[in-house]
Order: C-alpha cells, then sequence, then structure tokens
C-alpha cells in the first residue's frame, strides 16, 4: 500500500529511469516505472470495449473495504458520498484527530474545468458565510495531483433525503427545520450568496439533528461577475429549481428561485414526493414552467390548510408572487409554529385568473373563443360517450400504457389497465367497483427500459410459501413477471379471457391465451387485490405479521443497490415507510398491516415504477421484484393488429378514462411493437 | 460530423453513433452548435496544454514566457475563428494545433505585447500553472535540450494521453472505494505473464488469486477502452484511434534521450 506522499503514481520520470523498456526498447517511464510506449501499445490490444458501468461492477465484486490513504493533512477513512462533481470522505484530521468530511473534485468528468470552477466558487461562497444553519468549511487545500479539496463539518445524521421518511410524520419537526433552512438562506441571500441548488440532499442534520445547509456548488454570487455562470444554461436539481431557473439567463436569477426550492423541499418533506414527478429531469422543469404545483392536501389531507398555502405561496410560477424574501417564509413558517395567523393568504381562484391572463395576453383571446368552442364539443362528446356505453368491447385486453394522470400523484406513468367489460364501463353503476379492483398499474419512467415486474405465474398462481420468513426469502426464487414496456416504445400485453371465468370472480386473474416466447418475460398472469373486509387504511406498526420483498435488477441483470421503495396507500397519498436495497438488491419491508398497498420504486430519486395493489397477508411475504427489461423484447409478446384497450385517468375526484386504439403490429426494422397509438372517444 | 462506434460492452448490440470531440469541433467549423464546439476545444486546449507549453519552451523561451505565450495561443485560437482560419484538411487535432502553434509563434516573435498575454482570460487556471508547471517532470531539460521541439510536442502529446487514461482509470476506482486496488495494480498493467507474480499481489491486497487475476484483466480492458476514448476524442473519425497510437508509439520508440 503505497501512502499519499507516494501516490504521484501519475507523475513522468523519464530523467530518473533511462533504461531502456525490455519489452519495446522505449526508455520513457512514468513515476511507477510502467514504460509509456507499453501503455500506449496495451490501446491496441484486441478485446471487446469494458464500459464503466461493468467496470463499477466489477469493482464491486472486492468486498474489501479501502485502507485508510493520505490527502493533505487528512486521513482517508471512507467514501461517503459521491456526486457529480467529486467524492467526498469521512476523514480523520492529522493533528487534531478531529473526524471530519472532505470534498475532493474528480477532474476527469466531461466538465471537468467546470467542475473545478464550481468546486472553487463553493469554496468560496461558503467562506464568507458563518451561520450555525450553513455547513463550515474548515480548510481549502489541494492534493498532490493539484486537484482541490475542502474539508467541511461532517453531518453525522445524514440529509434531509436520508430522514425524509420518518420525518413525515412530524410535521411540526419538519416545520421547525424549514424554518431554521429558510433563515439561513436568508442570511447567504443577505451576504450576496444565491444557493440554487436547495434540495432536500443538501441539507444535512447535525448530531443534535440540527439542519446544516451544504453544497454551494452552484451558488452565484449576486454582486459577482462570473464568466462561468453565463455559460451553464441549467442549474440545480429538477423537481426543485424555480422554473425560470431552467434555460433562464443565470444573471436573472433572484433570491425568489430559492424561496421557490425552499417551497419544494418544504412540501417534500411533509407530502413525501416533491411537487412534480416525471420520467426525466426536462419533463419535471416543463410541468414545473408549464402547471401549477398541485395542493399539499391534495396529497396530504390531513395537514394544516396553512401549511399548504404557505407551500402554495412559494411554488408560485411567477417569481413576484412568492414570498419575496426567504426571510419571509421563515417568519410565516414560524408564526405557525406559535400557533398565530399566517402571513400569506391563498390565492382564490378569480385571482388566479387574472394572474394567468396577465401572463398570457394573447391566449385570453383564444380562450374566450376556445369557451365557445368547448360548449359546442362538450355537447357533440355527450352524444358520443351515451354511444360508447353501449359498445360490445373485445374481451380480451391487458395493455401497459402511457397515461395522463390529472391527479398529479402519479403523472407520466404507465398503467397496466383491464378493460372492463361493458357493464363495467363508466356510467355503468359497477365502474367504481371496476375502479377498485382491476386496476394495476406497472409504471414506467425511463424510456429505453421496460419493467417487469412478478405478478402470477399462470401455471403456479401467485402463492407465497408459508415457510419462507420474511428475512430468509429466495430473490432468485423462479418468478413470471409482466413486462411494462415505454410508452413511446409500446405496449406490452397479456390477455385475460374474461368471458371464461367460471364462477364467482376470483381475485386471481389467470390470463394469456397465448403463451410467451421462451425468451421473453412476459406477465401471465396479474393479480387483484381481495375484496377489502374490515381496514382500509394500512399501517405500519412493529408487531404486524405482514411484509413486502424482493429485488430490483437492471437491464443486465445486475442488482440496483440503494433503490428506494416506497410502501405507500393504496392511493399514493401516504408513505408508510422506505426501504432500500442492500448490495444485491434485495430489500425488504416488515411490520406491515395485511392489506392492499401501493409499491413505488425509485433508484437515485426517479420514479421508476409504482405498482397498485399489492396484497400483503399476515405471515406471508409478499414478493414483489423489479426488473428493469430492454422495451425491445416486449415486441415478441403481443400478437400484431388493432385493439382497443381502455385507459383510465383521474382528475380530482372525477375519474373517467378513454379508449385507446393501439395498433401493436410489429415494425420490422425497428423492432418496436407499437407504431402508432391513437385516443379516440367512442 | 458523428461516427459509428460499437457499444460498449455489447459486440452483438445495436451499433451508436458517438461524438468524438474533435468531429464536434469541425462540425461547428460548419456552423452548427457553435457554443458546444468552444467547449469543447477549450476542453482538448486544457487537456493538451503541456504539449504546448513544452514546445514553447524547447523554443529557448524563459518559463514565465512560455506561460504567456501558452496563454496567448489559446487565447488566440478560441477567440479568432481559428478554424475557419485553419488549415481544413481536417488534419488530426495533434497535427493541426502543431501547424497552428508553429504559425503563431512566428507571429508572436514579430510583434511587441502591449498587453499582458493572457490577462483578460485565464484560460488554465493559475493555481494549475504554478503547481504543474514548477514540477514538470515529464520534461527533463536534458531532452528539452537534445530534441527538436516537434518531437518533444509528441512525446509529451503521448505521454499526456496515458497520464489522462490512468488518471481516469485512477478515479473511477477511486470512486468506487477502491484507489488501493489500483494503486497495487496499475505498475502492472502491461507486465506479462510471465513477469507477475500473483502470489505477492494476493497477498499484498488480502484477496484470492483468481480474484486479483480477475481485477487485473479487468482493469486492463477497462484501461484500454479509456485510452481508446482519450485518443478517439483528438480525431475525427474513431476509426483512426489505432493510427494514432502508432503515431505516438513510433514517436516514443525513437532515441529520446
Amino acid at each position: 500500500m503505497k501512502t499519499s506522499d507516494e501516490r504521484s503514481d501519475l507523475r513522468t520520470s523519464s530523467a530518473k529511469k533511462p533504461a531502456e523498456c525490455e519489452q519495446c526498447g522505449a526508455t520513457k517511464r512514468l513515476d511507477t516505472g510502467v514504460c509509456v510506449s507499453c501503455l500506449l501499445r496495451a490501446g491496441l490490444e484486441t478485446g471487446g470495449d469494458l464500459s464503466k458501468g461493468v467496470y463499477e461492477t466489477v469493482l464491486d465484486e472486492v468486498d474489501v473495504p479501502d485502507k485508510p490513504w493520505q490527502l493533505g493533512n487528512y486521513e482517508i477513512l471512507e467514501q461517503i458520498g459521491c456526486g457529480g462533481m467529486g467524492v467526498i470522505y469521512r476523514a480523520r484530521q492529522r493533528h487534531s484527530r478531529r473526524i471530519v468530511a472532505v470534498k475532493r473534485v474528480l477532474s476527469y468528468r466531461a466538465d471537468s474545468h467546470g467542475a473545478l470552477q464550481r468546486f472553487r466558487r463553493e469554496a468560496q461562497a461558503v467562506a464568507s458565510l458563518d451561520h450555525p444553519n450553513i455547513l463550515p468549511i474548515y480548510e481549502v487545500s489541494e492534493s498532490e495531483d493539484g486537484l482541490p479539496f475542502f474539508s467541511m463539518k461532517l453531518a453525522e445524521k445524514g440529509s434531509l433525503h436520508e430522514n425524509a421518511a420518518s420525518l413525515r410524520d412530524e410535521p411540526r419537526r419538519c416545520v421547525q427545520l424549514m424554518a431554521k433552512v429558510a433563515r439561513a438562506v436568508e442570511f447567504a441571500h443577505s451576504r450576496g450568496v444565491l444557493h440554487r441548488d436547495i434540495k432536500p440532499g443538501n441539507i444535512l442534520l447535525n448530531d443534535r439533528g440540527e439542519p446544516l445547509v451544504s453544497d454551494f456548488g452552484l451558488a452565484k454570487l449576486l454582486d459577482g461577475n462570473n464568466d462561468l455562470t453565463r455559460s451553464l444554461t441549467t442549474f440545480g436539481t429538477a423537481g426543485f429549481i424555480a422554473p425560470e431557473q431552467a434555460g433562464g439567463a443565470a444573471a436573472d436569477f433572484t433570491p425568489a428561485a430559492d424561496v421557490y426550492s425552499l417551497g419544494a423541499v418544504l412540501f417534500t418533506v411533509l407530502a413525501g414526493r416533491p411537487p412534480f414527478l416525471g420520467s426525466n429531469p426536462v419533463f419535471v422543469i416543463r410541468q414545473a414552467s408549464e402547471t401549477q404545483a398541485p395542493k399539499l392536501r391534495s396529497l396530504a389531507p390531513w395537514l394544516d390548510r396553512d401549511l399548504e398555502t404557505i407551500c402554495a405561496r412559494c411554488l408560485e410560477r411567477d417569481p413576484k408572487a412568492r414570498y419575496q424574501s426567504a426571510g419571509d417564509l421563515a417568519t410565516d413558517l414560524e408564526r405557525w409554529l406559535d400557533g398565530r395567523p399566517i402571513i400569506a393568504r391563498p390565492v382564490l381562484p378569480p385571482a388566479r385568473i387574472w394572474r394567468w391572463s396577465r401572463r398570457n395576453p394573447k391566449l385570453v383571446g383564444a380562450a374566450t373563443a376556445g369557451l365557445v368552442l368547448g360548449a359546442v364539443v362538450v355537447s357533440l362528446f355527450q352524444a358520443e360517450f351515451f354511444r360508447a356505453s353501449r359498445i360490445n368491447p373485445p374481451d380480451k385486453t391487458v395493455a401497459v400504457l402511457p397515461v395522463s394522470d390529472a391527479s398529479g400523484t402519479k403523472d407520466q406513468r404507465h398503467k397496466l389497465a383491464f378493460r372492463p367489460s361493458a357493464q363495467e364501463q363508466p356510467g355503468n353503476g359497477t365502474y367504481d367497483l371496476y375502479q377498485q379492483r382491476l386496476f394495476t398499474d406497472a409504471t414506467h419512467l425511463t424510456s429505453s427500459t421496460g419493467i417487469s415486474v412478478p405478478l402470477q405465474n399462470p401455471s403456479k398462481p401467485f402463492t407465497v410459501p408459508r415457510d419462507i420468513s420474511p428475512g430468509v426469502f429466495d430473490p432468485h426464487g423462479a418468478d413470471t413477471r409482466v413486462t411494462a414496456a415505454p410508452p413511446e416504445r409500446g405496449v406490452a400485453a397479456s390477455v385475460r379471457d374474461r368471458a371464461s371465468e367460471a364462477g364467482p370472480r376470483t381475485n386471481k386473474t389467470k390470463a394469456d391465451a397465448t403463451p410467451a416466447p421462451p425468451n421473453t418475460e412476459l406477465a401471465t398472469t396479474v393479480r387483484y387485490r381481495t375484496p377489502e373486509t374490515g381496514l382500509r387504511t394500512n399501517k405500519v406498526t412493529a408487531d404486524a405479521p405482514a411484509s413486502i420483498q424482493g429485488f430490483v435488477k437492471d437491464a443486465k441483470g445486475e442488482p440496483i443497490k440503494d433503490a428506494d421503495l416506497q410502501i405507500e396507500s393504496r392511493d399514493g397519498k401516504q408513505v408508510f415507510s422506505t426501504v432500500k436495497t442492500d448490495a444485491k438488491g434485495r430489500y425488504i419491508s416488515q411490520g406491515l398491516q395485511p392489506g392492499v398497498y401501493r409499491v413505488t420504486l425509485l433508484v437515485n430519486g426517479e420514479v421508476k415504477a409504482s405498482i397498485m395493489n399489492t396484497q400483503t397477508k399476515a405471515n406471508q411475504p409478499t414478493r414483489l421484484n423489479f426488473d428493469l427489461k430492454p422495451a425491445s423484447q416486449a415486441s415478441n409478446i403481443t400478437k400484431s393488429g388493432k385493439r382497443m384497450v381502455w385507459v383510465p385517468a383521474r382528475t380530482g375526484s372525477h375519474i373517467g378514462g378513454s379508449w385507446v386504439e393501439v395498433d401493436d403490429t410489429p415494425k420490422a426494422h425497428s423492432g418496436l411493437n407499437v407504431q402508432r397509438v391513437t385516443v379516440r372517444n367512442w | 460530423m458523428v461516427n459509428r462506434k460499437v457499444a460498449d460492452g455489447n459486440k452483438e448490440g445495436p451499433r451508436e453513433f458517438v461524438t468524438t470531440r474533435w468531429s464536434l469541433i469541425l462540425s461547428a467549423a460548419d456552423g452548427n452548435e457553435e457554443q458546444k464546439a468552444r467547449d469543447a476545444l477549450a476542453e482538448l486546449c486544457r487537456t493538451y496544454w503541456q504539449p504546448i507549453f513544452s514546445f514553447v519552451r524547447a523554443r529557448s523561451y524563459s518559463i514565465e514566457d512560455a506561460k504567456d505565450l501558452t496563454q496567448d495561443f489559446f487565447v488566440t485560437i478560441l477567440k479568432d475563428h481559428w478554424l475557419q482560419r485553419a488549415d481544413r484538411r481536417r488534419g488530426r487535432f495533434r497535427s493541426l494545433l502543431l501547424r497552428s502553434l508553429q504559425n503563431f509563434l512566428i507571429n508572436a516573435s514579430e510583434k511587441t505585447h502591449a498587453h499582458k498575454r493572457g490577462g483578460d482570460v485565464e484560460f488554465v487556471s493559475w493555481d494549475a500553472w504554478e503547481s504543474e508547471v514548477t514540477s514538470q517532470p515529464s520534461i527533463p531539460d536534458q531532452a528539452r535540450d537534445s530534441l527538436p521541439p516537434e518531437r518533444l510536442f509528441d512525446l509529451t502529446w503521448a505521454t499526456t494521453v496515458v497520464e489522462h487514461a490512468l488518471q481516469r482509470l485512477r478515479e473511477e476506482c477511486e470512486s468506487k472505494g477502491k484507489l488501493w486496488l489500483f494503486q497495487a495494480l496499475n505498475s502492472h498493467l502491461t507486465d506479462e505473464r510471465d513477469q507477475l507474480s500473483y502470489a505477492n499481489l494476493s497477498a499484498e491486497l488480502g484477496m484470492a488469486e483468481t480474484a486479483v487475476k480477475k481485477q487485473l484483466h479487468n482493469m486492463r480492458q477497462r484501461y484500454r477502452s479509456l485510452l481508446r476514448d482519450e485518443v478517439s476524442q483528438t480525431v475525427e473519425d474513431p476509426a483512426d484511434v489505432d493510427d494514432e497510437i502508432r503515431y505516438l508509439c513510433a514517436a516514443l520508440a525513437g532515441k529520446t534521450e
């Protein structure tokens, strides 16, 4: 093991070692004695490329931890974080023996120069901020290889992101934390520093649970004249940045952008999810720019209305309509904590319309014309709607489709929807029952992969062996999975023959008249929940006997570790617990009450899937495995041709949907299994 | 200007189009995505500042003058639409940069420098200059005096390519908490089988011999990919990577001291 003093391993020293290389005769060598020419020739060797991802998996196989090494005056003990810009270590200061965090930039990233500049800016920004709720930097230095690093206070309890699940049950504590954070941000603003990347992951908690604002890597000095800030296009993290931050000129940013982010964080810790969700950052940013944030109480109805008002005020799209300073936000949060009336007032619909019309003067005229046109369309729609109820649709369909869920709770997810029989269509009385019983949504947000969710095996209906305890389940057990294809790629379908079901309807649905080709991961069965008797609200309690467990694997079949599994209420409005996958991609959530849950998979904070109606039973572990599969596999599993599927959608309390015509004729040259999807009202 | 390249880790998989930095820069000279191309050019220049600096030094300039001229050269090619005026025979980045540098130095020697060179743009940060220039072991005085500047340029270029690939490899290991693995194995990347003692490495690392073999094999593969990626950034077509590596090997193969 070399020490840091010896770690100038990349320096060349041909002067010291002029001996000719035994292999090639060249004389130029690195400090390590390796011949430069031989290192170059290695590039000519035959052999396939090894990607970074695969190599990292190979590195992961070595489970002996890294040995301590020296970086300046610090003994590096272990890595505690790795971001786009660099690595964060837990380290011991050599002389004081103090345990600190050391942040070190990794230079050879795509934007290495930019990363270095941001790194230096962070040190510069934080050095000017001395506040009890801003993470202090102790020392800025440079390593032997010329790369800067700095040491800072180690936040023992991790970030707000990591503590979100436990905080969610304590709204008052959330507000206390955020009031302090807002005061700290106000302080930074008063010193001329905009943070610009406030998010739960950047708010750390010290050993006393006090919040510390960190990561000023994107900070902008308000009075500074920094060329760099002009060349970057988008700052911050989608879901938490203000709409004006996306694509706007850096010079236009004001403290109101940080106020927006503070509101988004408050919203997230209270509601359990950010105001906007989406398949990719661009989509999320667009949503934030174009639509009003959902109301807090639409996701967490038990919360105080004043908190909803405060969040809404922060999340206004117009910066002028927000709190004018982080201090104003802090004041309102403190007033709420003291039981005094808050200053912010809810925006009433007339005011909202007036604001909208001011922002969109050209659209006002068009909207007026649209109203007239709309009246005509509605009358036509009514005629079509009643006609639809007379249609006798085909019997077999299960499809995974993109839907827009206007409730905002699970936007842009793709639902595995069963087409109801004619009697169960909206307007025919049994629709509510249908809504409760027949929807299983497999959501999927990446365009390049599909999701395979083990539901039930047709030959082995969903049963969990009684002898498997929650702790010793086998994540590799044989499962049959539903593969959900991404929306733009197509529709993966299995088929259920409703007409063939004899006798009273059971909760288990056998499906798929056509067996899947052997090389596909086709779902053949979908489990429905049992009719609910008794408890409708499931809770997590210590002695509760039910559990959900399984594994998460990526497209290459490699386990995904540290993915978040949220065990939510069926409507997704409450999160009962969040568990992470381990190094082998396994997870287990124990202590659940028997009942029906929604299970949402997040990888790196991004929602990948949300499985509705996951049933748990007492003393029977429920297995739910996630395989992210390339969508192309779905192309083999559908029969060609056009068919109709019913796609549910919900707007507030209104439950509706539309018939979608799906043409899943495979496209021979592209491997896509859907060429066209058209929505048509019947 | 995109080029075809086999997708990583999937020999049977679909071929994807990749853009090298140099191809991006050349395409920008045709008027596309100018800002991206400027960024790419700036990044390439920052990566390969050492060969530039060593060439200038070899022209008998003092360290301070060489710093100024190098900084000036970067400013010139970044601000003066270098590509539009450069010889557009689509040479490789290395050779085009060298030709431009030669022309630049001819002009520079005729000028009186009225302003502080590079004063308006700090292209390579001054801290980096200080820390790297003063401990510049890759250009020993003896070599600098005995070699023609063009040859020194190529030598330094080859070394930079290798160093960058190794640095990236090291950072990938470091970011996974496996820096010690890199340190133990990186000096054996080019060893022949009979030169290696897996038993010693196994004892040093506390790993089974088979695990050491696997890690070394994969580290070699990954290094090879990174090296080729580094080189590919400076050629227009990734198919030219082999030729570029051979050229640099040939530059190293001659008598360097």
